[in-house]
């Protein structure tokens, strides 16, 4: 049998006098940056831009015949698309959405994982701020998809270059404003990706479990909103899955980036208000 | 001063009563042994006193401070609530790691508790690794990350074997000082009667006892067990101990008789005078669980039903 012994001193431990805020961000950050969330966020992403970037430089359309594969814009990809101002992280629009489920996906697990495992109940007994613990945990989200976002721009830009090469890609309107490109590129692939990740966190909350966040999030996306579009294809576009790869892609024909950036953070701010006032206000009964 | 106090609590989710009108108070210092079978109310009445789900009704305080405003007291009290929780991914440590950031407490604490549930060189060790025992051990070392002058563990000894259970109770027992108060709910009369110092018993929802558990040993009755050696000479036996005024509760071919252990020579020799030879004579006394069913007046599924019935009639008449 192990000995344990109990000791009756003092408090010794020196209480950190650190914002309640920046207490939750740096608590949650320890569980985010678990080595699930570290190798299956960051590796799932660098495997999906170099395979998506592959498919775009493989199976580039001849202008004339207007096929091949889709572009961000819904369009077929053609050379020229890659060859201008921006065009090494070209494959980004089409990146994101496949790295929108997958941010949706880890924000509902780390949500929804507080509720299937009960640490939910730990967490808010020893912080009883439940804006502030919420709160703590959408900003160490955010902060971990920032770092994924960088990964995939920085990944997608590596390989361009080769592929480039490969498929004899004029790569010299690349180097236009090339720092401008990349940061634009970078904001309008984040941010879209971010609110994915808002919807994931949203659904989690309000069902409180990540296997039915994780469902209900991808059929919207896959299955809704293409029902949707059948019935009423004029809102295709307005609806969370459309404006998020509109501007992703940059704003489409349907839709100027202006809109569509307004349009995300008008979903980005429904969503984050969906959920704290749930979280919140609900009884924790996990 | 109590560390805990509770006014009329109430706690109701549509038509069930979970928390039924309790009113009691935890005295400061020792183990508190939180008493009921499962599905009495403990964890909903434990959840309502700490601030994750809000009472229907009545008062509570919580060292001192109103339990509507859990911000007061949350960094005095410790709890683990249904089991313990991790994610199995992270090391011990790191699981302490990110409970002592969210309480702003130092990682040197982490040390100290790791050492004080017996844990220390398993910190790098996956929680997914560790069996149930170390994981509640783990657990109660989360709660005591801010040295809490109150410690509420919900069922702490769940699923462990004998050693185990042993180990959780030599630990709490060592954690409940003049200081720190230990509450403990859990559906295991023995174990809550050989750990604590008071009582709160509860069962559906309602208040049974609140008090020092010596109080309530006080009315445990003593008996004293025997049995003849062959069942024909029971009537003897039954003449004997009538003869002397005794009162006896008869099981088959043995008798209770209520009389303190001290009096088992007693038995033996009015049974030697009927000329009757016993098998059995055993002086025994009430435990927990005996004066807890006499509290009750049954078991619960005798209870349960009659409770059902009572619906019944109620809704007939």
């Amino acid at each position: 049998m192990t000995t344990i012994s109990a000791t009756t001193a003092a408090p010794s431990h020196a209480v950190a006098s650190s914002p309640g805020l920046v207490k939750t961000i740096r608590s949650e950050w320890i569980r985010v940056w678990r080595p699930s969330f570290r190798y299956g966020g960051f590796g799932i992403l660098a495997l999906f831009s170099i395979l998506i970037s592959y498919f775009i430089y493989s199976s580039l359309a001849d202008p004339s015949a207007a096929t091949g594969p889709p572009g961000p814009a819904g369009a077929a990809t053609t050379a020229a698309d890659l060859e201008q101002a921006g065009g090494m992280i070209y494959p980004l629009g089409t990146i994101s959405t496949l790295a929108g489920i997958v941010v949706l996906s880890l924000w509902a697990i780390a949500a929804a994982s507080d509720y299937d495992t009960g640490l939910i109940r730990v967490l808010v007994q020893a912080q009883p701020s439940r804006l502030r613990l919420l709160g703590g945990k959408i900003i160490a989200l955010s902060l971990f998809t920032v770092l994924l976002s960088a990964v995939t721009v920085l990944v997608t830009s590596a390989v361009a270059r080769p592929l480039a090469r490969a498929y004899e890609i004029d790569t010299e309107p690349w180097k236009t404003d090339a720092a401008a490109e990349m940061a634009s590129g970078f904001f309008n692939f984040l941010v879209p990706v971010l609110v994915w990740g808002l919807i994931g966190l949203m659904i989690a909350v309000l069902t409180r479990s990540s296997g039915t966040a994780i469902g209900v999030g991808i059929g919207w996306l896959l299955v809704v909103e293409g029902l949707i579009g059948i019935w009423a294809p004029d809102i295709t576009h307005l609806l969370p899955g459309g404006t998020l790869s509109a501007l992703a892609a940059g704003g489409t024909s349907d839709l100027s980036w202006a809109s569509a950036l307004g349009l995300t953070l008008l979903y980005g701010a429904i969503t984050t208000s969906v959920s704290l006032f749930v979280f919140r206000n609900r009884d924790i009964v996990s | 001063m109590s560390v805990i106090t509770a006014e009329g609590l109430t706690r109701r989710f549509g038509e069930l009563t979970a928390v039924d009108n309790l009113t009691f108070e935890v005295p400061r210092g020792g183990v508190v042994g939180f008493v009921g079978p499962n599905g009495s109310g403990k964890s909903t009445t434990i959840r309502v006193l700490l601030g994750l789900i809000e009472a229907s009704d009545g008062l509570g305080t919580v060292l001192g401070e109103p339990i509507t405003h859990p911000e007061r007291f949350a960094h005095r009290v410790g709890a683990l609530i249904e089991g313990p929780t991790f994610i199995g991914s992270l090391t011990a440590w790191d699981n302490l790691r990110s409970m002592a950031a969210l309480r702003g407490i130092s990682e040197r604490r982490i040390h100290e508790v790791l050492d004080i549930v017996g844990l220390t060189g398993r910190e790098q060790d996956k929680a997914s690794t560790f069996s149930l025992g170390m994981k509640q051990r783990l657990g109660i070392a989360a709660a005591l990350l801010p040295d809490p002058e109150l410690l509420v563990l919900d069922e702490p000894t769940n699923g462990l074997d004998p050693a185990g259970i042993v180990e959780i109770r030599t630990l709490l027992k060592s954690l409940a000082d003049g200081r720190r108060t230990v509450v403990v709910s859990s559906h295991l009369m023995s174990e809550i009667q050989a750990m604590a110092d008071d009582l709160v018993v509860i069962r559906f929802g309602k208040l049974l006892y609140s008090g020092s558990l010596a109080g309530l040993m006080e009315d445990a009755v003593q008996q004293v067990i025997a049995a003849p050696e062959f069942g024909v000479d029971l009537p003897q036996l039954i003449g004997a101990i009538e003869g002397r005024g005794w009162s006896y509760t008869s099981y088959g071919d043995t008798l209770h008789v209520e009389l303190a252990a001290a009096n088992s020579a007693d038995v033996g020799r009015a049974a030697n005078e009927a000329g009757v030879t016993l098998r059995q004579l055993t002086p025994r006394q009430d435990n927990l669980e005996d004066i807890f069913l006499r509290l009750t007046g049954g078991t619960d599924a005798e209870l349960a039903a009659s409770r059902g019935e009572q619906r019944t009639s109620g809704g007939a008449s």
